[in-house]
């Protein structure tokens, strides 16, 4: 046991968290070294005095305003994670919402290699949905086909929650599990409805499955023109 | 986008923001007021590490470490934040109201006292020296978990550590003289 040891080590010293071997040596060592005694009681002081330092509680309130303040506080999407999610989608479906069209259908499709899928796999969904206006308290309701489970949500055909849908592009992103088995060369099914201000609106959203490996390079290529498209066609 | 998403993950039975940092807000809290030295900055720096781990929703989901990667959000931030401003002002804690006078020591009066003196101390240090001195000596985080924290290698954070003891010895014992000056006057 030397100096050096205790030097490295002393807060496990202060504090009593060596093993009773180490003890052992570093009280040896310190009978006979007046300097590392010196210089633990003055490290104990310090740690003690540190020790001192007392912290406020958060109050629950105070919490919770703090969580509430997120979702009321959010800023728009910026471009970038706008894109990122589009690249992060293997499976997409693309809407387009306006009040004064019936039904608009859209479906991407890119190339199948396979048919039935042997191994469930978890992908992401990228609902885009496109309004002429701000919509602060628009309710949406999503029916989820049966093919697929939406991640944490596993069982439940249909979910309804409040959106705040900004002028422009909304993009809903949903993790889906798709289980072993599911011919991945069908079409399946999502309807979506967005009621705003008592205005209601059904739309059909038709997907193609596409595994994780065989999709993501694809669905950046096909997602970038068939908006532009629709929205000329509906134009 | 957020919005959206966050209300979907909002219901989320096993991934809700909430669900993840609710168990981490006390701790936040607690660091944030030992980096920052007030309430008012502490929970304003806490918000603020809200809204960026919200914003990276995503990645905190699939993070191994979520304690580290929150420690380490907070410890950025802290940086960044008080980066421009080079010397704190002395904490609020020392203003004239709240002094005790020394004749009146009370024990009560006596952990204000050390309690007030800390933050004095560490105001004085930068705001790396202050945030490794918390860390390392009140909170027991190892130079290990500070390396991954605060993305330095241990060599530099051990020399740092060294300095800001150093520093915060030196100060420590001069402050109760210098408190006392203050009641004299
Ligand atoms: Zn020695």
């Amino acid at each position: 046991m030397n100096c050096e040891f205790i030097h490295q080590n002393i807060n496990d010293v202060c504090q009593g968290n060596l093993t009773s071997l180490e003890q052992q040596k570093v009280d040896a060592h310190l009978t006979n070294c007046p300097e590392c005694q010196h210089m633990l009681e003055q490290h104990q002081a310090y740690l003690t005095k540190l020790a001192g330092l007392q912290t406020p509680e958060l109050s629950a309130d105070k919490k919770q305003q703090m969580l509430n303040k997120l979702n009321t506080n959010k800023a728009a999407s910026s471009n970038n994670s706008f894109i990122k999610g589009f690249a992060a989608a293997s499976v997409l479906f693309l809407s387009v919402f306006l009040f004064n069209q019936q039904q608009v259908n859209s479906v991407v499709e890119t190339p199948i290699a396979q048919n039935i899928n042997i191994e469930a796999f978890t992908t992401q969904v990228s609902l885009v949905i496109y309004v002429p206006e701000d919509m602060p308290d628009a309710d949406l309701q999503l029916q989820i086909p049966d093919e697929v489970e939406l991640v944490g949500y596993e069982g439940l055909a249909q979910l309804n929650w409040p959106v705040a849908l900004k002028k422009g592009a909304n993009v809903l992103q949903l993790p889906i599990e798709v289980p072993e088995g599911v011919d991945l060369n069908q079409t399946i099914q999502f309807i979506a409805n967005i009621n705003n201000n008592n205005t209601q609106k059904d739309f059909e959203l038709e997907v193609k499955l596409v595994s994780p490996q065989l999709g993501a390079a694809d669905s950046v290529f096909n997602l970038t023109n068939p908006t532009a498209n629709d929205f000329n066609n509906l134009g | 986008m957020n919005k959206v998403v966050s209300l979907l993950f909002g219901n989320n039975k096993q991934q809700s923001f909430e669900q993840i940092v609710e168990p981490y807000l006390n701790l936040m809290f607690k660091v944030a007021y030992q980096y920052t030295g007030n309430t008012e900055d502490a929970e304003d720096l806490v918000q603020e590490v809200l809204a960026e781990l919200f914003k990276n929703l995503t990645k905190l989901q699939q993070a191994e470490k979520t304690k580290a990667w929150i420690m380490r959000c907070l410890y950025n931030k802290f940086v960044d934040q008080y980066r421009q401003q080079k010397s704190r002002p002395l904490i609020d804690s020392l203003d004239d109201e709240q002094q005790i006078p020394l004749t009146q020591a009370t024990p009560e009066h006596e952990l204000l006292l050390t309690h007030q003196q800390v933050l004095a101390g560490l105001s004085q240090l930068n705001s790396n020296q202050r945030a490794l001195v918390t860390m390392h000596d009140i909170n027991g985080y190892t130079l290990v978990e500070l390396a991954e924290i605060m993305q330095k290698p241990v060599g530099t954070l051990k020399s740092d550590l060294h300095r800001a003891r150093a520093k915060l010895k030196i100060l420590f014992n001069l402050q109760p003289s210098d408190i006392q000056s203050r009641h004299c006057m």
